[in-house]
């Protein structure tokens, strides 16, 4: 089943970030993405770069919540 | 014949959304279970979470699963009436297609590091399981369902229980939930049959089935690998697949198929490719039975398990006496040093020469509750 770009972006974001607060919030993923997800692709090829990222998670804080 | 959705069991947690989110974004995961009650004291949760149930509950493909409800406390607790109030506030916000809970009642603070045990199959207990479960079923206004327990005390309780749940899910129009690592374990652990114990269930109320893996606790009343636990912390054993090609096509009603296991079994890169490759082969075995149903002649769905016009007492109903024996079973395996000293605990208890049926008590069964219930006295 599809979800949207925005929507898995979002849960990139919080994976990476290995945060799952309450004030996590979806945020916007960059506009080829949602070109690459308009296009109907089986998968949003702009956003497999950011799911492969998740193994090598960045010591960021969550732009939100500010947890790490 | 209803169609069947390859589903996930999803939460909040890192591990669990950083294996499963190859599988979102390839399109894979038909269908979510949500273990809603574990996210009760959560004050707030993420609009993506939130996004993400919406999404799923408005095709009519999430499902709730509920873990501390309780359903066979003696006693009515105010837990039980917050729980039933939380959930009639979550069925304003998201569509669920159904909502379950397990089997049992609980003694330890959580639930899925533990086991829940059983109760007495009698005339008391199920009243109070009828009358639970109609209060989950008017408080959700969907259908209502219970998942077969893993942990048994014996035998004979092992090969009942899909007539216990037959009864005391009928009045409810209520469906199963036939786990099959549940059932492995019982398989193995009393040594049954697979074919004689699944045919003991009900298959047609049968609307879910759980997949997940578990690990083996040494016993000194069991040769190795030990008595078989459901933690789902492992992969998905071979068995289990076996048994799902072999249950689903005696499960006409059968809607959705779920992969169940903890996030934090899921820390590693290799864990996390596991899961998903357990994923895609449940996915693949649900998508062959699709097809074979595409091309067999076949009755049409009967069952929708719509709860009937419910006529709900005032007061839940109550059992003192059980009660009192939970509270002191509990506390015989919470506090006692040996398995020695639980036994003698319990044969000089009010639980002895009771439905409770001691004398039939596994000794490796009561020696891992014993374990359990000290983990759980201890914080875990």
């Amino acid at each position: 089943m599809k979800i949207s770009s925005n929507l898995l972006g979002a849960m990139v974001l919080c994976a990476t970030l290995g945060a799952v607060t309450s004030s996590c919030t979806t945020t916007k993923v960059q506009t080829d993405d949602i070109k690459n997800s308009e296009k109907g692709g089986a998968v949003n090829e702009g956003l497999s770069g950011k799911i492969h990222n998740l193994f090598s998670p960045r010591p960021d804080p969550c732009p939100t919540c500010g947890m790490g | 014949m209803s169609e069947i959705h390859a589903s996930l069991s999803f939460n909040l947690d890192v591990g669990l959304i950083q294996a499963a989110l190859p599988l979102f974004a390839a399109e894979e995961v038909e269908a979510l279970e949500w273990s809603f009650d574990t996210l009760f004291q959560q004050p707030e949760l993420p609009d993506w979470f939130l996004e993400l149930l919406q999404t799923y509950g408005d095709v009519g493909r999430l499902v709730g699963h509920g873990v501390f409800f309780s359903l066979f406390s003696g006693k009515w607790l105010p837990e039980q009436a917050a729980w039933l109030r939380e959930l009639r506030d979550l069925t304003q916000r998201f569509r669920f297609d159904h909502i379950s809970e397990h089997f049992g009642f609980l003694t330890g603070s959580d639930f899925h590091k533990g086991a829940p045990l059983s109760v007495p199959y009698n005339a008391q207990t199920l009243a109070i399981g009828r009358d639970r479960l109609m209060r989950i079923a008017e408080a959700s206004g969907c259908p209502v369902g219970l998942e077969n327990l893993a942990f048994a005390s014996s035998t004979q309780a092992a090969q009942v229980h899909g007539e216990f749940l037959e009864a005391l899910l009928a009045p409810v129009n209520g469906f199963v939930i036939l786990d099959l690592h549940n059932l492995y374990c019982q398989l193995h652990n009393f040594g049954l049959d697979a074919a004689e114990m699944l045919a003991a269930f009900p298959l047609a109320r049968v609307r879910e089935i759980h997949i997940s893996g578990g690990s083996w606790e040494s016993s000194a009343h069991r040769p190795h690998p030990g008595v078989r636990r459901d933690t789902h912390d492992d992969r998905v054993p071979e068995e289990v697949f076996a048994l799902l090609a072999d249950a689903m096509p005696r499960c006409p009603n059968l809607k959705f198929v779920v992969l169940e296991h903890m996030g934090f079994a899921l820390a590693t890169e290799q864990t996390q490719s596991y899961y998903r490759d357990d994923f895609r082969r449940m996915r693949a075995l649900v998508h062959a039975e699709k097809a074979r149903r595409n091309t067999t002649t076949h009755s049409p769905t009967t069952n929708l398990f719509l709860p009937p016009s419910l006529n709900l007492g005032t007061a839940p109903l109550e059992d003192a006496s059980l009660h009192q024996q939970q509270q002191i079973l509990s506390d015989i395996l919470e506090t006692s040093e040996s398995l020695a000293a639980v036994q003698s605990a319990i044969r000089h208890s009010p639980l002895a020469d009771t439905d409770w049926d001691i004398a039939t008590w596994d000794p490796a069964m009561l020696e891992t509750a014993w374990l359990i219930a000290r983990k759980w006295r201890d914080g875990f």
